[in-house]
């Protein structure tokens, strides 16, 4: 790549602009699925039961399976 | 196969297998792609280095479409078959949409402004990528606004198999109306039209990306799928305290 052609700032502004999106979604995934874990693990620590005792929807307990 | 994977638990076991092996596949094949497209690509004639910026855009051009199909086809398997995993892959999706959709539009402008003078035009196919971006926002925040996660698991799927629509329309917005944007030059009638020294490298991006958005989607789904399990927790701790 020729730095000093004509128009490479917006070659590295898109490279920019590409790195920074996608690098904020790794951390963005990365930070969330951190959280989820860490409040999973102090729900467990408390006792909390895995199901309720009236069944919740399907899609939101996931215990549905077709057969 | 999507029986097999209906169960949440047995998902986050393949999952946790999977990931790892995909991660570092996806990250040679990224690096590698990036290598070909910012020291071994030649300079184009015309666009000279600007081309350089299509090793993105077209790859994120794509897959914003290519999530889109997947989020709303996996609404009709949550439909038809009612499977337990089919909204929370959607779900996990749709940010990752959102954000290649709005690399799409970034990168075409930064390529717009020193090759056609102007960093937007309204014309069909920028029209329509546009109005993708909202889509996906528009689901979001679907998603966002609605507590019971049943419920907007039913209004998101709407959303996504109507939006789908506009899928073809951004495909062939080149064809159907007179743009300023080129028209396909990968899948078209002939081959593409694409130089093999441009389009090896575009080719290992287009694979980078497409594995990059599989390794984001998966694991979004497994703090999705966890989020889920929260959530159970936290309302029978709240059902067994009252």
């Amino acid at each position: 790549m020729d730095m000093a052609a004509k128009h490479i700032g917006f070659v590295l502004a898109a490279y920019g602009v590409a790195g920074v999106v996608i690098t904020g979604l790794i951390i963005g995934e990365w930070l969330r699925a951190r959280a989820v874990r860490r409040r999973l693990a102090e729900l467990e620590r408390l006792g909390a039961p895995r199901r309720a005792r009236t069944a919740a929807p399907a899609s939101e307990t996931g215990k549905e399976q077709t057969a | 196969m999507f029986n097999y994977l209906a169960n949440p638990t047995r998902f986050l076991k393949i999952q946790a297998a999977v990931q790892p092996w995909l991660a570092a596949i996806t990250a040679i094949v990224m690096a590698y792609g990036l290598y070909l497209a910012l020291f071994v690509a030649p300079p184009d004639y015309q666009q000279g280095e600007t081309v350089r910026i299509m090793f993105i855009h077209v790859p994120a051009s794509s897959l914003a479409l290519g999530v889109y199909v997947f989020m709303a086809f996996a609404h009709a398997i949550g439909f038809i078959f009612r499977h337990p995993l089919a909204d929370a892959a959607a779900k996990s999706a749709a940010p990752i949409g959102a954000a290649l959709t709005f690399i799409s539009l970034a990168t075409g402008a930064l390529w717009g402004k020193p090759m056609w003078g102007a960093w937007w035009v309204w014309d069909a196919r920028l029209t329509s990528m546009f109005v993708l971006f909202l889509l996906y926002l528009g689901y979001i925040a679907v998603w966002q606004a609605v507590d019971e996660p049943h419920r907007a698991a039913r209004i998101a799927g709407v959303v996504a198999l109507v939006g789908v629509i506009n899928v073809p329309i951004i495909k062939f917005s080149v064809e159907w109306w007179n743009t300023l944007h080129q028209p396909a030059s990968l899948l078209r009638k002939g081959g593409p039209a694409v130089d093999p020294s441009i389009l090896t490298p575009l080719l290992w991006n287009m694979a980078g990306f497409a594995l990059l958005t599989a390794t984001l989607i998966l694991l979004a789904m497994r703090a999705e799928v966890l989020s889920r399990r929260v959530r159970q927790m936290e309302m029978a701790q709240v059902g067994r305290a009252g």
